[in-house]
C-alpha cells in the first residue's frame, strides 16, 4: 500500500512537471510583441511601396505626413523597451532626414551615436546576455559595423548641409573607425564613401592637407580609378547627391540553434541612379554595397559565445534523445519519452540565437555624386532605373542659387 | 531503475534551468542623477568631455593671467576670444563654443580690468543697433552716442586634433587629443602666448558589442 | 525534565534570537537617548581632537584624499620563524610629497608646486587642486579644476597651479586624489 502511494505521488509529481514546462514553451512562443510605439508600423518596408523619396537638406520642402509620424514616434521613444532604443532612434533619425526635418533627425541621431560611443562595460544586462537563460536580443542595440557606419554618415551629411564642415569630418572620421576592427586589414576603413565625403570636407574647409589625403586615396583604390577620379577632381565642391537603393541585408540567426548570424543580399532591382541636367545626363557612382561590407567584418566575439550555448543545448538534447532511444527497451519507458520531451524544452531555455535586429532605413547600395562649380538654378532630374533601362523611380528638384553651403541631397529608392 | 529514472530527471532540470554565470538580480533603472561635471559621469567614451573642458580652459585661463607680455600693458588690451579661428580637425564631434565662451568668461571675471574682451561673436547685435541709431529708428542709449565697434589687439586661434588607434584583435580603441590655443597679436601674427593641452584616452567594448 | 539532547540546537536558536533581539550596542542607545533629548538642527561642529590632528585645513601644504593612496599593502611573510609581520601602515603609502612651496609670477599671481614621487613599481594617475586662501584664512576664489599627472613607476613628476588673484592670496592648499 505504502509502495503504491509512493509512486502516485511521484508519477503525479512529474506529470505536473511535464505540463508546467510544456505550457511554459507554449506561452514564450505565442507572447506578443510588447512595442509601444505605434511608429513601427510606419517604417515597415512590408507596409507599402515608395517612390525615389529625396530632399535637398535644409531647405524648405519637407514631407509633412512623414514627420508627423515621426514626430509621434520620437515622443514615444523613452516608453519603449530601452535596449532597442538606439536603433529605433537611428530609424527615425534617418527617416526624418529622407523627410528633411533636420532637427528630429539631429536629435534622433544623436542619441544613436550617443549609445555608440558609450564605451559598455560588464555590467548587469550584460552578464544576463552571456548567461544561458539571457538572449543577445537582451543588449543595448549598437549595431552591426556597417550599421554604425551609416548612421555617422547620415549625421554627417547633416553637419554637411549646414556647414559645419569640421563636425561633418569628425563624423565622417568616426565612421571610418566602426569599421577598422574588420577580421582581415584588406577589408578595414574601406568605405570609399565614407572617404570621398571626408575629402569634400577637406576642401571645403581649405585644409592644408587635402592633396595628402587625396593621394590615400588614389592608393588606396588604385582598383578603382575610373570610378573615383571624376570626384577626385572635383576641387570646388557644391553639390553632393547621395542616394540609398535597395533594401538592408536581412540579418539572419544561421546554423543548428540560430548561433550564427549571417546576411542575406536581397539584389535590388536598381542597376544604375542618373542625374539629368540641360548639360546632359550623369550617372552616379555606386560606391558602396552594404551586404559586402556586412559580410566581410569577420566572426564576432558574441558568436562564440553564442556557439558555447549551442553546445550546451545539443548535450541537453543528446541526454534526451539517448533516453528516448532507450524508451522501447525498458520497462517504464514511458518515463524515458518524459525525460527526452524535459530535455529538449530545458535545451529551448537556452537562449542561442543570435540579435537579428536591424535597422531597416539604410538600404544596401550606396550611389554618390559630387559636382564640382555645379550650375545651380536649373531643375534636376534624379532617376533609378533598372537592368532594362526603364525607369523605377524618378524626382525633379530644383536647386535655388547663391548658397554659401554646398547643396546636400539625400535619397532613397527602397527596391 | 528508478533511482536511475529520477537521476535523468533532475540532470535534465539541472542542465537546462541552472545559470553558468552568476545569478544576476533584476535592477531598476536610476531617477536623474545630478553629476559633477568636473569627474568621468555616467556615460563615456574616448571622446572629449565635460571634465577635460573644464580642466583645459581652468588651466588656459591660469596661463594667460600669469603672463606680463599681455596683462601688463599701460593700457588694457582688447582680446577676442571665440570659435572662428579655432578649428576641430579631431574625430571627436565637439561644439568648439564650449571652449571659448568659458575660457572667455572666465577670463572676463578674473582679469579684473586688466584685459577688455570683444563680443565679435554677438557682432551682428552692435552693428544692427548702431545701423538702427543711424537710420533714428532708435534713441540712443543713456551712456550716450552708440560707440563704434572697437578694434581688438589680441585674438584666440587654436586647433583640436586627434590620432586614432584601434586593436582589431581586442576591441581597444585609443584616441589622442591635442589642443593648442594662441593668442595673436593684430596685424604683425605675432604669436604673444600659446599653451598646449594633450590627453589620450582608451578603452574596450564590453565582449557582447565586440 | 527536557530532553537536552534532542532539543540543544533549538534552545542554542532561541537563546541567540533573544540575545540579537534584546541587546542594543552601547552607541545605538547613547544615540537614541540623544535623539530624544536635542530638538533642532544638530550644529556644525570642527574636529578639534588632540588624537586627530590632521582632520582640519593644514594650510600651505599638500594632502592626500584617497585612502588607497594612502595605503600600500605589503605581502611580508614570515622568513624566519622568530620574525613578526610588519602590520604597521601608517608610514606607507604609494606617493610621498618630496616638497612644497609657492612663489610670485612677474604678473603678481602666486604659483604653487609640489613635487611627488611615485613609490611603486607600478605607474599611477593622480589629479591635484588648489585652493587659494586669504590672510583670514578665507577661500579667495573658487578652488582649480582638477589637474590629471602621471607618474612612472618610480618616478617624480610636479603638480603645479596658478592663482588668479594676485594680493589677496595669502595661503594654499593643494589636494591629491587618485585619477579614474
Amino acid at each position: 500500500m505504502k509502495n503504491n502511494i509512493s509512486k502516485l505521488i511521484c508519477s503525479t509529481i512529474l506529470i505536473i512537471l511535464f505540463a508546467a514546462v510544456v505550457c511554459d514553451a507554449y506561452w514564450k512562443s505565442n507572447k506578443p510583441n510588447n512595442a509601444t510605439f505605434n511608429g513601427i508600423s510606419a517604417l515597415d518596408n512590408k507596409s507599402k511601396s515608395m517612390k525615389l523619396d529625396s530632399h535637398i537638406l535644409c531647405s524648405n520642402e519637407t514631407d509633412q505626413e512623414s514627420i508627423k509620424v515621426l514626430e509621434e514616434s520620437y515622443k514615444k521613444l523613452e516608453v519603449s523597451p530601452i535596449e532597442s532604443r538606439p536603433r529605433y532612434a537611428a530609424e527615425i533619425g534617418i527617416c526624418a532626414l529622407l523627410s528633411n526635418d533636420v532637427n528630429l533627425a539631429e536629435n534622433a541621431l544623436d542619441y544613436s551615436i550617443t549609445n555608440i560611443e558609450n564605451i559598455t562595460t560588464a555590467g548587469v544586462r550584460e552578464q544576463k546576455v552571456t548567461s544561458t537563460k539571457g538572449s543577445e536580443e537582451q543588449k543595448i542595440f549598437k549595431g552591426e559595423p556597417h550599421e554604425k557606419v551609416m548612421v555617422y554618415l547620415y549625421r554627417g551629411m547633416l553637419y554637411m548641409a549646414k556647414g559645419d564642415y569640421e563636425n561633418s569630418q569628425a563624423c565622417f572620421k568616426n565612421a571610418a573607425l566602426q569599421d577598422a576592427l574588420a577580421a582581415n586589414e584588406s577589408d578595414r576603413s574601406n568605405w570609399l564613401t565614407i572617404d570621398l565625403l571626408q575629402l569634400v570636407c577637406k576642401r571645403l574647409m581649405k585644409d592644408s592637407d587635402e592633396k595628402d589625403f587625396e593621394t590615400y586615396i588614389r592608393q588606396k583604390y588604385s582598383g578603382e580609378t575610373a570610378l573615383i577620379e571624376p570626384m577626385l577632381n572635383c576641387l570646388e565642391p557644391n553639390l553632393v547627391i547621395l542616394v540609398s537603393v535597395g533594401r538592408v541585408p536581412e540579418k539572419i540567426a544561421s546554423d543548428s540553434h540560430g548561433q550564427t548570424l549571417a546576411y542575406s543580399n536581397s539584389d535590388s532591382i536598381i542597376h544604375t541612379v542618373c542625374l539629368t541636367t540641360n548639360q546632359g545626363t550623369l550617372v552616379l557612382s555606386e560606391t558602396d554595397d552594404l551586404y559586402v561590407q556586412a559580410t566581410s567584418r569577420g566572426k564576432r566575439k558574441m558568436d562564440d559565445i553564442l556557439a558555447q550555448k549551442a553546445n550546451k543545448r545539443k548535450t541537453i538534447e543528446a541526454v534526451g534523445d539517448a533516453a528516448a532511444a532507450a524508451a522501447p527497451l525498458v520497462p517504464g519507458g514511458i518515463a524515458l519519452c518524459l525525460v527526452k520531451e524535459l530535455s529538449w524544452s530545458a535545451s529551448d531555455g537556452i537562449k542561442s540565437s543570435a540579435d537579428c535586429r536591424t535597422i531597416r532605413s539604410i538600404g544596401q547600395k550606396l550611389y554618390l555624386f559630387i559636382g564640382n562649380k555645379f550650375q545651380l538654378g536649373q531643375p534636376l532630374k534624379l532617376q533609378a532605373i533598372n537592368v532594362d533601362k526603364e525607369v523605377i523611380a524618378e524626382k525633379t528638384i530644383k536647386i535655388d542659387n547663391g548658397s554659401s553651403v554646398p547643396t546636400v541631397i539625400v535619397g532613397r529608392v527602397p527596391y | 531503475m528508478k533511482n536511475f529514472l529520477y537521476l535523468i530527471c533532475l540532470l535534465s532540470f539541472c542542465f537546462g534551468g541552472c545559470d553558468s554565470k552568476i545569478r544576476v538580480e533584476n535592477t531598476r533603472g536610476q531617477p536623474t542623477l545630478m553629476e559633477d561635471p568636473q569627474t568621468t559621469g555616467a556615460v563615456a567614451g574616448v571622446g572629449v568631455e565635460s571634465q577635460d573642458i573644464i580642466s583645459i580652459t581652468d588651466k588656459m585661463m591660469r596661463d594667460i593671467l600669469a603672463t606680463s607680455a599681455i596683462t601688463q600693458h599701460p593700457e588694457p588690451p582688447r582680446v577676442v576670444i571665440d570659435s572662428s579661428y579655432f578649428r576641430n580637425e579631431s574625430s571627436s564631434v565637439i561644439n568648439k563654443n564650449l571652449f571659448t565662451d568659458r575660457l572667455r568668461i572666465e577670463l572676463n571675471r578674473a582679469a579684473a580690468g586688466k584685459m577688455v574682451f570683444l563680443a565679435r561673436h554677438q557682432s551682428g547685435m552692435t552693428e544692427n543697433e548702431y545701423k538702427l541709431e543711424q537710420e533714428e529708428v532708435v534713441t540712443e542709449g543713456t551712456q550716450g552716442e552708440t560707440k563704434q565697434a572697437l578694434g581688438y589687439d589680441y585674438r584666440l586661434g587654436g586647433r583640436i586634433a586627434s590620432l586614432d588607434m584601434v586593436d582589431p584583435k581586442k576591441g581597444t580603441m585609443s584616441r589622442y587629443h591635442q589642443i593648442t590655443f594662441e593668442l595673436i597679436e593684430r596685424g604683425s601674427g605675432v604669436i604673444v602666448w600659446s599653451n598646449i593641452y594633450e590627453l589620450k584616452k582608451s578603452a574596450q567594448d564590453d565582449i557582447i558589442y565586440r | 525534565m527536557i530532553k537536552l539532547k534532542g532539543n540543544i540546537f533549538k534552545i542554542i536558536s532561541i537563546g541567540i534570537a533573544i540575545i540579537t533581539i534584546g541587546c542594543q550596542s552601547e552607541t545605538e542607545k547613547e544615540r537614541a537617548r540623544i535623539s530624544l533629548t536635542r530638538e533642532g538642527p544638530a550644529p556644525g561642529m570642527r574636529v578639534e581632537d588632540p588624537r586627530q590632528p590632521y582632520a582640519g585645513i593644514q594650510y600651505n601644504s599638500v594632502v592626500i584624499l584617497d585612502k588607497s593612496l594612502q595605503d600600500m599593502s605589503y605581502n611580508n611573510k614570515k622568513f624566519l620563524f622568530w620574525q613578526t609581520k610588519e602590520e604597521d601602515k601608517r608610514n606607507v603609502g604609494k606617493i610621498a610629497i618630496e616638497s612644497t612651496n609657492s612663489r610670485r609670477t612677474p604678473t603678481g599671481t602666486l604659483e604653487v608646486w609640489a613635487v611627488i614621487r611615485n613609490r611603486t613599481n607600478y605607474p599611477l594617475q593622480i589629479e591635484g587642486r588648489t585652493t587659494y586662501f586669504d590672510k583670514d584664512k578665507v577661500p579667495c576664489e573658487e578652488p582649480t579644476a582638477w589637474q590629471r599627472l602621471f607618474l612612472q613607476p618610480n618616478s617624480v613628476n610636479t603638480y603645479k597651479e596658478l592663482s588668479i588673484k594676485i594680493n589677496e592670496v595669502n595661503y594654499y592648499y593643494i589636494e591629491i586624489r587618485e585619477g579614474k
